[in-house]
């Protein structure tokens, strides 16, 4: 299996796992609180999803932070709460170059980088209207499509094993919507193939990521919240 | 009937459209050393890697149907050391350009790499050596009687050099590096003199050789030593 069908799997996995579990909480939160209703964005499993804008740092002494322009990207981003503020979810995006130095690279004057990853983190929250959060990928891939000089009839791929580290921090101006600023270091392995002198310049695709966005927040509890809700979930399973 | 054709026009522009993709997840190392007639380093001279890769524009192959894609290039330093970092492209048509300019001849180094690769992804060249250009310019004139007749042969070096490499050996008989070029002629009365400029370049070698009135055959050898070499010779 490649790592792509792994992060499907994983994806598929993890959205039926979710909507099992959003079921389980419904009957939980049925029998606790019979008598208030809340609004479909206040129950189940606690959680976000985002877009944001990215502005690219190449860094670094391998091939992109040696001949990169960062030309901004975007990406999209959703999580779930596990346990407390233990947190999984997944990244989808697009990073924008511009190549400065082809003596460097090889002749290609843009790469635009698709990547996707799934990553684990935590998040704190000192105070209602902020929280702190870092996570680290655990799957993921990027495509490295290099334009041709002079036209976009060729081109020529690399893919690489995604590494991302990111911290963050959500601003809520409402209960359910934060503005998020995070910075995101990548150091993504290449699969890449060159002379023994190159390898060393080749071998690491190096960049930080200034992501500008905002999050809608839904749900209530972590998939597992508490112990106690946990022995009724296991309970009603069996 | 029109949609049909529309759907044939279609899979066909499917078809021809196609993007050029040159090799995934490799890049090649050319090293070398650019040095002239007298082996002496020349600095800052171009060197690309380049692929023919066959074009498709539209419905029809264009008519001078293959473009050159340049991969990567590089220039050489003060010590005449290069080192060119490209893109690779398994193709039958792939060469490696030292640009010796106007004043020096150039090195074409070709391979198919179509089914090769070549080893730990690196292109050692070597030493490239860019000589001089030189013009030999010939001028026979004839001093003698009428009826004279000169029958003479030049044979020169040409200033071309292509090396042909089939799996990283060199082939030479698919090569054409400072390959013999040879003029025949006969001077009479009816054409008294000839004058002639070959292209060749500095070191290069010269036979000239000749009868008078089909006598016997004299053979006079020169090496080129400056960019205008002249030959004067009258019979």
């Amino acid at each position: 299996m490649t790592s792509t069908s792994v992060i499907k799997f994983s994806l598929v996995f993890f959205l039926s796992l979710l909507s099992y579990s959003a079921l389980c909480q419904t009957e939980v939160i049925a029998e606790t609180s019979k008598t208030s209703r809340e609004s479909m964005a206040d129950n189940g499993v606690k959680g976000s999803f985002g877009v944001a804008y990215n502005i690219i740092n190449p860094s670094g002494d391998k091939y992109v932070g040696l001949a990169y322009k960062g030309k901004g990207g975007y990406n999209l981003k959703f999580k779930l709460f596990v346990y407390n503020g233990f947190f999984i979810g997944g990244s989808v995006g697009s990073s924008y170059f511009e190549n400065t130095n082809i003596s460097i690279t090889g002749n290609y004057d843009k790469t635009r980088v698709g990547s996707h990853y799934l990553f684990l983190g935590y998040e704190y929250r000192p105070i209602e209207k902020l929280a702190f959060g870092i996570n680290a990928s655990v799957l993921g891939e990027a495509r490295y499509k290099n334009e041709y000089r002079g036209g976009n009839e060729a081109y020529q791929v690399d893919r690489a094993k995604l590494r991302a580290f990111e911290a963050s921090v959500d601003y809520f101006i409402a209960k359910n919507f934060s503005i998020n600023i995070s910075y995101t270091y990548r150091n993504d392995k290449t699969k890449i193939r060159t002379s023994s002198n190159l390898q060393s310049r080749f071998d690491r695709a190096q960049f930080s990521i200034i992501g500008l966005g905002f999050n809608f927040q839904f749900g209530k509890d972590a998939i597992i919240s508490n112990s106690k809700e946990l022995k009724t979930v296991i309970t009603n399973y069996l | 009937m029109y949609k049909k054709t529309t759907l044939i026009l279609l899979v066909i522009f499917l078809v021809f459209s196609c993007e050029v993709q040159f090799d995934r997840n490799v890049r090649i190392e050319t090293i070398g050393k650019t040095v002239d007639e007298n082996s002496l380093a020349i600095p800052n001279v171009f060197v690309g890697v380049y692929t023919e890769a066959a074009r498709f524009t539209g419905f029809y192959p264009t008519l001078n149907g293959d473009r050159d894609y340049l991969l990567g290039s590089n220039h050489s330093d003060e010590n005449g050391i290069f080192s060119v970092t490209s893109l690779f492209d398994s193709d039958q048509d792939f060469f490696i350009f030292v640009d010796g300019g106007d004043l020096r001849t150039n090195y074409i180094y070709s391979s198919d790499t179509f089914d090769f690769e070549p080893q730990n992804f690196l292109f050692n060249l070597d030493e490239v050596h860019l000589k001089k250009k030189a013009n030999i310019n010939f001028n026979i004139t004839r001093t003698s009687a009428p009826g004279t007749t000169l029958d003479f042969h030049i044979s020169y070096q040409s200033p071309l050099c292509e090396e042909v490499f089939v799996n990283g050996v060199l082939d030479e008989a698919l090569s054409n590096c400072n390959r013999m070029e040879s003029i025949y002629r006969t001077l009479n009365d009816d054409e008294e003199q000839y004058m002639g400029t070959l292209n060749s370049f500095v070191t290069g070698t010269i036979q000239f050789s000749y009868s008078i009135n089909g006598g016997a055959e004299i053979i006079e050898n020169y090496v080129i030593n400056q960019d205008n070499y002249d030959i004067n010779f009258s019979y």
